[in-house]
């Protein structure tokens, strides 16, 4: 009996556990509508309201394991998180974007022009962290509230230091980079006191990345040759009035195949990624593991693309809701959940400033994020 | 009195401490719940202490919380729970709300998405415009001064500036005639003529107004060049510029309080709020044209010499045209049969504009 309970319980560990997303595009229609029309009476202010409201539904329509998250954030504080930020924001814009304007001397330019960079650099990483901190701070499940617990000097130093290298190297410290971001993410988040961890090396998405921009640079290079060919034969066409067109069309299907070839490599690169990264990261004894494949990520960035514009832009809800569920669909957490006995509760308190700063500069989550 | 099997629900009880599930049965009092537990003692909430978190869209379990720190929580998957509270529970309970029946919410829908494409017509239609006029007669004119600097600057830069001294003195003759005749001026006027080849005029806020060597060269006669002008003067006496800024404030600010930021729609919104700002622009061609007309008559200046530069411009562009809707001015015929109705109705015969300078040579002015 001890061993079949045994390997019952094993099995029970090994089943993949799943998030579902309940939610409809139709509800989150009403919800829309209902957040732009009365965005749009009070002049903007219920514009915090709204977006609250959308995150308690998104959030309450996530169920794991029969349990479904809450979110416990509310439309006054993100307000009054806005009005602090407004009040640092606007004599600092003002400063040095309105001033420029009127006093036209090169001092003043300059100082436009270093604010510019001094916002890239330092209010970024303080927002992404700071938002972060406070998404997690109101998200709950089974009674027990996540947390952010990365410091702002950590992420600026690798944030500044990720941003020099990825501009100095064009682009090919990214992987590195973004693993980086990833972990600071990932090993910062708990769920009570219990920790998620990730153990990924930017050195193991490097030589993908390379082998994707190789195959995309290899498909331009015949594209070159095969347009290359054409406009060699135009010297005999040169009198007649269509050669460029003939000329297009001869070089159409080389660019064609060289186009879709990049983009396939690169889907190929994103889903490697997205599968990199979930496999690296863990919660406990479990394991998260992800079923993305480029064909899916591709399906779904096109489907997306041909709704939105067929239906242009309304189909924005049920797009989001396709999301959602794509993602949550596409990660799978393997392990059994005994640790979820010993967590306690460990809520921490977190300020609105910084979501209130990550809104304003529009800035959406990096790194290790729940799929909502 | 005990509660009837049917004043008791299954539920699931959180402590707030731990992660683990309590199956809890949960009895409905007068006052508040009772959660009787399979083990332990029972809990009991007072409804003035509990908050419901969800269950207010279709398909989502009730969820009360109770307490802070740590807050308790109850999930009960049957939503009648909340009609046999409001049938026991004093009328200060109502604040818990139930799913919207479908047929309400699809009607909620269908008004609250009229009710948007209502408001955005009239602010798009009447509040913008009426916003704009209002800043824009509010704002000093130094302040205005200072941003058609600014814009002229950026388009006319000092180094593209012609500098042709007589033919500048022919030039703000004209100026000087148009400006004499109309309303006591607002503005001290700058005439500028940059070494652009197109031809092509503009007035930028606070008295600026750019010619270039290419217009100049187009005009036979100093009558076409006075219409222009007269055009653009009366861009600047009706404030054009800062209405146009202010509007493109507004649509943008309307656009961004619409779509918060999702950026696949704010990208689609801005597309339209091009095209819909571009519709304000052509209005203002129109009252400059129709003005302009009324300002030339007034100096005594032929009207038909800007009736003849649009037409110039007119065969120029030849049946090449933007559709209505994307382009920043009227399309020309309609301005060319305006501009004509309006030029016939100045009484008395046209007085030529004499100048001390030959307006063969006006396009020296760029060395």
């Amino acid at each position: 009996l001890a061993e079949f309970e045994a390997s019952t319980s094993r099995i029970v560990a090994l089943t993949p556990r799943q998030a579902m997303f309940h939610g409809t595009g139709g509800v989150l229609f009403g919800i829309y509508l209902r957040n732009i029309l009365l965005t749009l009476v009070t002049i903007g202010v219920y514009y915090l309201w709204g977006k609250n409201r959308l995150r308690t539904y998104l959030a309450g329509q996530c169920e794991f394991e029969g349990d479904r998250f809450a979110w416990h954030g509310t439309g006054k504080e993100l307000f009054l998180g806005a009005v602090k930020v407004l009040a640092v924001l606007i004599p600092v814009v003002l400063l040095v974007y309105v001033a420029p304007v009127f006093w036209k001397t090169p001092a003043a330019e300059l100082l436009g022009r270093a604010a510019t960079l001094v916002v890239y650099l330092f209010l970024v990483p303080l927002a992404l962290v700071g938002a972060r901190r406070y998404r997690l701070s109101r998200l709950s499940w089974r009674g027990i509230r996540f947390s952010f617990r990365g410091r702002v000097r950590d992420f600026l130093k690798l944030f500044l230091r990720g941003s020099v290298l990825t501009g100095i190297t064009f682009g090919l410290y990214t992987p590195f980079f973004q693993t980086q971001t990833r972990k600071f993410f990932s090993e910062h988040t708990y769920f009570g006191n219990a920790r998620f961890a990730f153990n990924g090396k930017g050195s193991d998405l490097f030589g993908r990345l390379l082998l994707a921009l190789l195959a995309a640079g290899a498909a331009f290079g015949v594209a070159a040759f095969s347009a290359a060919v054409s406009i060699s034969q135009l010297r005999f066409l040169r009198s007649d009035p269509d050669a460029i067109r003939r000329v297009a069309a001869g070089a159409l299907p080389a660019v064609t195949f060289a186009v879709v070839v990049s983009v396939a490599a690169w889907f190929w690169y994103l889903a490697y990624r997205h599968r990199y990264f979930w496999g690296h990261t863990s919660f406990g004894t479990s394991q998260f593991h992800s079923t993305m494949t480029a064909g899916k990520l591709l399906w779904q960035t096109v489907s997306n693309l041909l709704l939105l514009v067929v239906t242009i832009g309304l189909a924005l809800p049920w797009i989001l809701v396709r999301n959602v569920t794509f993602n949550l669909a596409n990660i799978v957490l393997v392990g059994s959940l005994d640790d979820l006995k010993s967590i306690v509760q460990d809520a921490q308190t977190a300020g609105v400033a910084g979501e209130g700063l990550a809104d304003m500069l529009n800035l959406d989550f990096v790194g290790f994020d729940l799929p909502l | 009195m005990p509660a009837s099997p049917e004043q008791r629900w299954n539920g699931w009880y959180f402590d707030g401490r731990t992660a683990q599930r309590h199956p809890v049965v949960v009895q409905l009092q007068r006052e508040g719940l009772t959660l009787i537990p399979h083990e332990g003692p029972p809990h009991w909430w007072p409804f003035t202490h509990i908050r419901q978190t969800q269950g207010t869209h279709p398909g989502e379990p009730i969820q009360f919380e109770h307490g802070s720190n740590p807050t308790e929580v109850l999930v009960i998957p049957d939503i009648a729970i909340l009609a046999a509270i409001r049938a026991v529970a004093p009328p200060s309970v109502m604040r818990f709300s139930a799913p919207a029946r479908r047929s309400v919410w699809m009607v909620a829908t269908a008004a609250t998405a009229f009710s948007l494409v209502v408001l955005g017509w009239v602010l798009y239609v009447w509040g913008i415009p009426a916003l704009a006029d209002a800043v824009a007669t509010r704002l000093p004119v130094a302040w205005e001064a200072q941003l058609g600097a600014t814009v002229t600057d950026k388009l006319a830069p000092a180094e593209r500036r012609c500098t042709g001294r007589a033919q500048y003195a022919a030039l703000e003759h004209i100026l000087g005639k148009l400006t004499a005749s109309g309303p006591p001026a607002t503005y001290r006027y700058t005439l500028i003529v940059t070494a652009e080849d197109t031809p092509n005029a503009f007035a930028a806020p606070g008295g600026f107004i750019v010619l270039t060597r290419g217009l100049l060269r187009v005009s036979d006669g100093p009558e076409e060049v006075a219409g222009v002008m007269a055009h653009e003067i009366q861009h600047i006496v009706h404030r054009h510029g800062t209405k146009l800024l202010v509007r493109e404030l507004s649509l943008q600010t309307l656009v961004s309080l619409g779509t918060g930021n999702l950026r696949g729609l704010r990208s689609m919104m801005d597309a339209a709020r091009s095209v819909g700002g571009l519709r304000y622009r052509r209005a203002d061609e129109m009252v400059a044209d129709r003005d302009g007309v009324r300002l030339l008559a007034s100096a005594h200046i032929d009207p038909r010499g800007l009736l003849r530069f649009l037409q110039k411009i007119r065969q120029s562009t030849g049946a090449v045209q933007l559709p209505v809707y994307l382009s920043t001015h009227p399309p020309l015929d309609e301005r060319i049969a305006a501009v004509g109705q309006l030029a016939a109705l100045v009484p008395g015969p046209p007085v030529p504009l004499l100048l001390d300078y030959p307006w063969a040579e006006i396009t020296q002015v760029c060395p």
